[in-house]
């Protein structure tokens, strides 16, 4: 498929994003993304976190070619997808895919579900009408949508859950490799966002698909995602395997996220104050140093006045932390039980 | 169960219709529960299970043209059945005795006025006597905003979503109520935002003894937060229990399939379970159980008639099957195809919540 099988990645390469913006009545310029590499290879599942404001859907956004980087560059097989040619952004349109949040915003109500569906077929792939109906009906059974009672139904007819599972089904119809999803399960029940994951799952090992996951429940996290990239103000402040981010996290704003997850389990009421303190800064003047130390349970004199180097612990995990070592080892005040002893 | 010595609010009964074209819909049927003073209530279920409409029947939160309370009663401690008010008696009970705050508090601030006047306002109403600014500052202050003269001049867009919940909170507590309507009052805020609301609903109740009446999907918020939990399936209630006991030893087979769909950060290898089939439409709900279509232990009994409350400790549970040995395994054996699943063949490809009319 592509003329580089060496590098069948999608890659974004020390990425900026800037905006210029008016604040308090003078202009400023707000960096949401500030120098961000992150390489997704086939078949991996990446889950991308941090809080609103963490620009991790601006970076979803540049990884789709919907926004170009002001600094940087996004690769696809190797190749800038800001400098594709017209054929070329016509595969890449079609090979890299997005399911949104919204979908009540993101399908056509006055059109129909099958139609919905359709449209990449006949568009991008350049089926006719006959071979795309047939091919409409597979991929809304597959979704678990039986076509027959669905096909001809407008948006506005179906649930929460059956609208993302639409989406999903027109993702799919062309044939992508990657699918950004931007908080796509995050609207949806317990339930059904299990059935939904599982739809997406199942794709996932039938079609060698990659998925980026942007979300903010580590929950699903846990459930899907191979590794796991977290974002704070614009910067990855940790990334690695799954199981080592989440299971000893190395950064004390990863501590933090998983200390204010409330645990399905009452006999470990972890859930306790000022595991973070205040609110996320603004973009417009970050913190000098490390952008987490206005908010860090242990920050230090250093915290304030140096940018920490990543430290690489060669178990494929990395966190830009001064004290690294120590969060890992299981040092802070992060929970209630943890401060308690 | 329904009744509690120290019980602060008791409904009993409850049921709640909505209108439409074609006749009244039943969203509630027959609910009842009891919250006791100090204590923090969990109502829990999927979206169009009725927990909201059964919120919003307790603090009279629709227009009669639209639902009616059907039957039943809602009896407040030191007032009495608060369904027999008119609505100019109940708007006095609103606030002073019940407060409510809910999932986005931008859509209940008002854009045009500064934090400071709404608040205020919330002080007027009740008849507050004192200095409004002090007040206002002191209880600004509790809710853990300092700096209360200067946030008082600003405009609810100024401020964060954290911040906003916390004004809402302020003015919904400022009549000085005992009980709190909390509706997913965390849901759509970050993570680490939503802790610290938490936090401080907590807080609240220890410093105030406040009661507060948490309506959440999330068991999450459930097990962190409440001392006892109503799940609610179909408009029923279908399970009453400790929290402790409702996590360790469930004994509804939805109970059961709620918390097998909760994932957790820390567990390896999580099973993505999802219970098959649909919640039913409020029009066409089945007999007997209402959960039988769904339920892999169901039987004929089950089908036909609604089961009882089976006594278990302070609680119950609404299930002809509530002691059968199969139960803590029932999902794992409908997966296992050991119990079948969909009594009425209902395919493992239909569907979800159904939007409340």
């Amino acid at each position: 498929m592509s003329a580089d099988q060496a590098d069948d990645r999608l890659v974004a390469e020390d990425v900026y994003r800037s905006f210029k913006v008016t604040s308090k009545g003078r202009k400023a310029v707000l960096t949401a993304v500030n120098g961000v590499s992150l390489s997704i290879s086939p078949s991996e599942t990446v889950a991308l976190v941090g809080e609103s404001g963490s620009g991790k859907s601006t970076l979803g956004r540049m990884m789709l070619g919907l926004d170009q980087p002001t600094e940087g560059r996004v690769l696809y097989q190797g190749r800038d997808v800001n400098a594709l040619d017209r054929a070329q952004w016509r595969d890449f349109r079609r090979e890299v895919q997005v399911i949104f949040q919204d979908t009540g915003s993101s399908l056509n109500p006055r059109r129909s579900i099958g139609d919905s569906v359709e449209m990449p077929l006949l568009y991008n792939l350049g089926l006719d009408r006959r071979e795309a109906r047939a091919r409409v009906a597979d991929l809304l059974d597959t979704v678990g949508l039986p076509p027959d009672t669905f096909i001809n139904r407008s948006p506005l007819e179906l649930s929460g859950g059956q609208r993302q599972r639409v989406s999903i089904a027109r993702a799919m119809a062309s044939e992508p490799r990657f699918i950004v999803a931007d908080e796509a399960v995050s609207a949806l029940d317990v339930s059904v966002r299990a059935q939904v994951l599982k739809v997406m799952k199942e794709i996932q090992h039938s079609r060698q698909l990659s998925y980026l996951f942007i979300t903010h429940d580590l929950g699903v996290v846990r459930a899907i995602a191979d590794r796991v990239v977290v974002m704070y103000l614009g910067e990855i402040v940790e990334s690695g395997p799954a199981s080592i981010v989440l299971e000893q996290p190395s950064h004390p704003y990863t501590r933090s996220l998983l200390a204010a997850a409330p645990r399905p389990d009452p006999t470990m009421r972890t859930l306790a104050r000022a595991q973070v303190k205040g609110e996320i800064p603004s973009p417009i003047e970050p913190p000098l140093g490390c952008r987490f130390h206005t908010r860090c349970p242990i920050a230090r004199d250093v915290c304030a006045t140096t940018v920490p180097a990543a430290v690489d612990f060669g178990d494929g995990s990395l966190a830009a932390c001064h004290f690294a070592d120590e969060v890992r080892s299981g040092a802070g005040p992060w929970t209630a039980e943890e401060r308690s002893a | 169960m329904d009744t509690s010595a120290t019980g602060l609010l008791d409904v009993r009964d409850l049921s709640v219709a909505v209108r439409s074209r074609r006749g009244p819909i039943g969203l509630v049927d027959r609910v009842s529960l009891s919250i006791g003073r100090g204590e923090i209530v969990g109502l829990v279920g999927e979206s169009g299970c009725g927990k909201s409409m059964t919120a919003a029947a307790i603090g009279r939160l629709f227009p009669t043209t639209a639902a009616r309370i059907t039957g039943g009663e809602v009896m407040l401690e030191g007032t009495g059945d608060l369904t027999n008010l008119s609505d100019r008696q109940f708007r006095k009970i609103r606030g002073a005795r019940i407060g409510m705050i809910f999932q986005d508090p931008s859509t209940y601030l008002d854009p045009l006025m500064t934090i400071g006047r709404q608040v205020g306002e919330a002080l007027q109403a009740h008849g507050y006597e004192g200095s409004r600014e002090d007040r206002v500052a002191e209880l600004l202050a509790m809710m853990g905003l300092p700096d209360a003269a200067q946030l008082s001049t600003r405009y609810p867009h100024e401020l964060s979503g954290g911040q906003r919940q916390r004004v809402l909170i302020a003015a919904a507590l400022a009549g000085e109520p005992d009980l709190l309507i909390a509706d997913e009052p965390s849901t759509a805020l970050d993570v680490t935002v939503q802790a610290e609301i938490l936090v401080l609903l907590r807080e609240l109740r220890d410093d105030l003894g406040l009661s507060i009446l948490m309506i959440t999907h999330d068991l999450g918020v459930v097990a962190q937060m409440c001392d006892r939990v109503y799940v609610m399936y179909a408009g029923r209630v279908v399970e009453e229990r400790d929290v402790y006991e409702i996590f360790k030893d469930p004994r509804h087979p939805y109970t059961l399939g709620l918390l097998a769909g909760t994932l957790s950060p820390e567990v390896r290898d999580q099973e993505l379970f999802a219970i098959p089939g649909r919640v039913p439409d409020p029009r066409a709900m089945p007999e007997g159980c209402r959960f039988h279509p769904r339920c892999p232990l169901a039987v004929q009994e089950c089908r036909e008639k609604e089961p009882p409350k089976q006594p278990l400790g302070e609680g119950f549970s609404a299930c002809w099957k509530y002691d059968d040995p199969r139960l803590p395994r029932a999902w794992q054996l409908a997966e296992e195809h050991v119990l079948p699943v969909g009594f009425e063949g209902i395919p493992a490809t239909s569907d979800d919540e159904v939007s409340e009319p």
